[in-house]
């Protein structure tokens, strides 16, 4: 016999690119380390998925300091991925993560497709990781990452690479840093990807007027947080009508509220970003958040996904 | 040590000189745990604008967990704060990061506290858990002018030797509190908090002496926790010292998270 809790619990339970989800709520890639950070302050079992801070073939030390400033509801970084490689992972992340509930989603990066491909390699030998992540679309890094992510041709080799190193659902994770978003799902869903995250960071910058300079050592930095949020919920809109894959939505959620929205312009799953940094319960106060909607509309979470359209 | 997040009232908030204040929380059972040096970090407001918390060092810990912080209102949310008054609520998080580590034993060798501006705050912390030691500090400190002196009355409070240096000679010695430490016999261990630059020749005058230093370095923050990497600061990798093992940098360094395996650095570690 099934509690109220469990049913209430089971109207959020989804799918994406073939995981298994007991609900559709995300951490972005990041924003949550790996996982044991935060695991002192929440229940982490609780999210739906966590994807991890972007891995590497080998480490990366990422970009001189200041890395980030705040803007108007947002803020603007340019870490450059700093993160110490595939091997670190495997040996010292994975072994507690995949003891968690949530699914491991590994975000991927790499500065040409051969590490891309080498770092999806390594990790096909793991247990425990429910799918890839391949980042194309760090705008904070001069080789990789943004330069396969706005470029239709370039974005489907590196997929198609990483597809042919991995038997794990292969999930690209979009730039709107493009004129044409649709251009690009089409694109990587052609070369095998099974879902697609949308969206990474807003290229943006800010000038320390105090200085006279610009405000990050990088120059540029990828915006992030409630600021871009409309954007990014009207980019979720045209790829659910251009692609029938899936679609993990993000991009400044910050309640319920915000996370409906990207559902209902198609997402079949959300992620919580920057809003951690604030509150880092928002996540699973999004995911309380949804249950109580999903049942006072009596309806489960799979029904809403779209529905705006 | 584990942080936590809380929402408490604000107990009171006094003007204490010009554009500083001194803020008291309320108490929870997380700040008991906390240590010299270590922070917190503020959500000032219920909105996400501004989007990101700001961080504070603990001035001190009552001992019903009630706590104060002792800031410059100088920025978006620090002048939002400084309009919150008694009875209005901030959430926090905390207590965070990694804090001064402290004499194993009482020692009678001269223990210095040097302090430059707002850095001074975290030190009181310092000097009242020393005092509970049963040692006396010298506390040095430094400020622009006679205006802008703090925390004078907790460190008389709990015993320490005072000498406090003023840039236009308004209050105390005219000069820099560098020079208040030259003046010093012998010191055997340095506790400093304050601006880089100050930081940078304390941390000067500590590794020339091979004196024992720590150094509290500051940051803007966003996440506080540890998985932003917004916070890195440049240190040395000397042998014996292993590497951080989720460190990364380049060859003799490393990068180390102010919020996580700071924001209180070996001197002789730190980059400046």
């Amino acid at each position: 016999m099934s509690t109220t809790q469990d049913h209430e619990t089971n109207l959020l339970v989804t799918q994406i690119a073939g995981i298994a989800l007991d609900n559709p709520v995300m951490v972005a890639s990041g924003t949550f380390g790996y996982g044991r950070e935060y695991a002192t302050l929440m229940d982490i079992d609780r999210l739906g998925a966590i994807m991890v801070k972007g891995v590497s073939v080998t480490p990366w030390t990422g970009n001189p300091m200041p890395r980030i400033v705040e803007t108007p509801a947002g803020m603007l970084n340019a870490i450059g991925l700093q993160n110490p490689g595939v091997a670190y992972f495997c040996r010292e992340a994975l072994p507690w993560l995949r003891q968690r509930k949530p699914a491991v989603i590994v975000n991927v990066i790499g500065k040409t497709v051969e590490e891309y491909a080498e770092v999806a390699t390594r990790l096909d030998q793991e247990q425990g990781i429910a799918a890839l992540e391949v980042n194309i679309s760090c705008p904070n890094v001069k080789e990789g990452g943004i330069a396969f992510g706005t470029d239709p041709v370039a974005a489907a080799e590196v997929v198609a690479a990483v597809k042919a190193s991995t038997s794990l659902p292969v999930i690209p994770k979009l730039s709107p840093n493009v004129t044409d978003i649709t251009a690009m799902a089409r694109a990587v869903v052609d070369a095998g990807a099974s879902a697609v995250s949308l969206v990474n960071t807003f290229l943006g910058m800010a000038i320390d007027v105090r200085k006279k300079r610009p405000a990050l050592a990088n120059v540029m930095g990828g915006l992030s947080g409630p600021a871009i949020r409309p954007l990014a919920v009207r980019m979720v809109w045209q790829v659910y009508e251009a692609v029938q894959v899936p679609i993990i939505g993000m991009g400044g959620i910050t309640c319920v509220e915000d996370a409906l929205e990207f559902i209902m312009a198609g997402a079949g799953a959300v992620a919580v970003g920057t809003a951690t940094f604030r509150h880092p319960t928002t996540a699973l106060q999004v995911c309380a958040g949804l249950a109580a909607y999903c049942k006072a509309e009596g309806v489960t979470i799979n029904e809403l996904v779209g529905v705006a359209h | 040590m584990t942080a936590a997040e809380f929402t408490t009232p604000i107990l009171k908030q006094t003007r204490i000189a010009e554009d500083i204040y001194n803020l008291t929380l309320g108490p929870h059972p997380a700040m008991l745990t906390a240590t010299p040096g270590q922070f917190v970090q503020l959500a000032v407001g219920p909105t996400w604008d501004p989007l990101l918390r700001r961080p504070f060092s603990i001035c001190y810990v009552k001992d019903d967990g009630a706590f104060n912080i002792l800031y410059r209102a100088q920025g978006k949310g620090t002048a939002l704060l400084a309009h919150l008054c008694a009875g209005a609520s901030v959430n926090v998080l905390g207590p965070l990061g990694h804090g001064f580590t402290l004499p194993q034993a009482p020692t009678s060798d001269p223990i210095v506290l040097v302090g430059g501006g707002i850095g001074t705050p975290p030190l009181v912390f310092l000097a009242q858990s020393l005092s509970n030691m049963g040692i006396r500090p010298h506390v040095t400190l430094g400020f622009t002018n006679a205006d802008q002196v703090i925390c004078e009355e907790y460190f008389r409070a709990c015993g320490a030797h005072l000498s406090i240096a003023t840039d236009d000679g308004s209050y105390g010695y005219h000069g820099l509190v560098t020079e208040l430490l030259e003046q010093i016999n012998k010191p055997a261990l340095i506790y400093a908090c304050g601006p880089r630059g100050m930081l940078a020749a304390v941390a000067h005058f500590a590794n020339t002496r091979r004196i024992s230093c720590q150094v509290s370095m500051e940051e803007h923050m966003a996440c506080g926790m540890g998985v932003c990497l917004g916070c890195v600061c440049k240190t040395k990798v000397t042998a014996p010292a292993a590497p951080q093992p989720n460190a990364v940098g380049g060859p003799g360094w490393q990068w180390q998270r102010v919020c996580m395996e700071g924001p209180v650095f070996d001197a002789a570690e730190v980059i400046f």
